[in-house]
């Protein structure tokens, strides 16, 4: 006589949409895999919402790549000594060693525009920003839809206080210049808006890359490019400021783990 | 239960993936034509970020490239693997810039002034039209929970924390908005036609 097999009970069906859509806890995931494929009845409902999920891609707006990535992918891919293996692995140790992250490379524009706005009080010290602003109208790179929660966000952080810090133009990079604005939110975090001009547009895959100098530590604060002109800008949020200084260097791809590159302007908090 | 269309399609990427998988590097270079928009806007929809879109897609398609063998066309379509693997690699990085401390703003990118919409893209952009028709069906706490778990990568408990309701809540939502969706987008035969931009 064999041991009696206990019946597991199938699961809810919302947890089935969890599992299709990733949402649920890494520990939860598992069993209900597992469950999925021995349950002839849960396999059918999952099968039906996996492949509705499957359609989610496609509501992504259409971006035309960026020129020569073509070549850069295959070339990096196909090149008997790829630089990366393309373990999961590999992913999260790039981004342990201060690989760039997924922060926002949105809206330099749109912050400093709408900064200058509501901080008359700042005038001194956004001054050189100001004498931007005939050009930054115009400019179109940054003409993103974030432009309305920027500047909701904004005007609460111009009650709670601002503060301007000027980036200076190392030797390798005369005549250029930055300011970080660090503007607190509503939910008690700070965006960090990094805004530079008059840096030479990168060549190639180069990126300028923004570093957060914390205890002499440097964690990556994301990569931007500059326009013609020599304009770019970054924002990140960052739960509060615990770094001493900010730096941007230039690096030969965004993919890096620590700079490597020349230092191009630094500011201290 | 595609159309011929379709699975004209899947036959050609079924072709094309045996072949990456002998080290066809003119095969691989077909199928990243192919779907090298799709993965990039998908990416950047992530990430939000061009730079690590483009890195994604560099993954995405070395592993495509190391890994084509384990692709098994009778479980499933190669564009559906594709994507997959896409929203791994992707939400994969979000998480670890979140683990980080670091938090995104709420922000979508939008076609700049400048971009030419060229005839190539108008597939994606009509597919991409009626998916968004779609969510716009679903109720507005419904489509923030869609996003933040799919788009986002937060987990339901991370979602019931951020949007301040009760997990319970949050798991329904979920739910009935991928019912409703699937009510929505999968008519007889429009499920795959959708998939491969036969709409």
């Amino acid at each position: 006589m064999g041991t009696p097999r206990i019946a597991v009970p199938c699961p809810e069906p919302e947890d089935l949409s969890l599992l299709a859509l990733g949402a649920l806890e890494p520990d939860e995931v598992a069993p209900l895999q597992a469950h999925v494929e021995r349950c002839p009845r849960c396999r059918l409902q999952y099968a039906g919402l996996e492949s509705t999920v499957e359609l989610l891609p496609h509501a992504a707006p259409p971006l035309a790549p960026p020129a020569g990535m073509k070549e850069r992918v295959l070339a990096a891919v196909t090149s008997p000594a790829p630089a990366e293996p393309p373990a999961a692995g590999g992913l999260a140790a790039r981004f342990r060693q201060g690989g760039a992250a997924a922060w926002l490379r949105v809206g330099g524009v749109a912050a400093v525009l709408a900064l200058a706005v509501v901080t008359g009080s700042l005038a001194l010290q956004v001054s050189h920003l100001k004498d931007e602003l005939a050009e930054l109208e115009q400019w179109e790179r940054f003409a993103y839809d974030g432009l309305g929660a920027v500047n909701a966000s904004l005007n609460s952080a111009a009650r709670t206080g601002l503060k301007v810090v000027p980036l200076e133009a190392t030797p390798a990079a005369g005549g250029a210049g930055g300011s970080v604005i660090l503007a607190p939110t509503r939910d008690g975090q700070v965006k960090v808006v990094v805004y530079v001009w008059k840096l030479p547009r990168p060549a190639n895959r180069q990126v300028y890359h923004v570093w957060l100098v914390r205890d002499g530590e440097r964690t990556s604060g994301g990569t931007f490019t500059t326009d013609y002109q020599g304009r770019g800008g970054r924002m990140i949020q960052v739960p509060g400021v615990d770094f001493q200084a900010i730096g941007v260097t230039l690096e030969p791809d965004a993919n890096v783990m620590q700079p490597r590159g020349q230092r191009v302007l630094a500011g201290n908090l | 239960m595609g159309t011929p269309g379709t699975a004209q399609r899947d036959t050609v990427d079924a072709s094309l993936v045996r072949r990456v998988a002998q080290g066809d590097k003119v095969a691989l270079e077909t199928l990243y034509g192919r779907y090298e928009r799709l993965v990039f806007s998908f990416a950047g929809r992530i990430l939000r970020d061009p730079h690590l879109a483009e890195e994604v897609v560099q993954d995405v398609f070395m592993r495509i490239w190391t890994r084509a063998g384990q692709f098994e066309g009778n479980r499933g379509r190669f564009s559906s693997w594709l994507l997959n693997i896409t929203h791994n690699l992707a939400v994969d990085r979000l998480r670890q810039a979140r683990s980080r401390g670091m938090v995104l703003v709420d922000w979508q990118p939008a076609a700049r002034a400048g971009d030419r919409v060229e005839v190539d893209v108008a597939e994606q952009a009509l597919l991409a039209h009626q998916v968004q028709q779609a969510l716009t069906i679903l109720s507005p706490d419904q489509r923030e929970a869609l996003e933040l778990a799919y788009f986002h990568g937060l987990t339901h408990t991370e979602i019931a924390r951020r949007t301040r309701s009760p997990l319970g809540t949050v798991k329904s939502r979920l739910h009935h908005a991928l019912l409703k969706l699937r009510a929505l987008l999968m008519t007889e035969g429009k499920e795959a036609d959708l998939r491969h931009g036969n709409p």
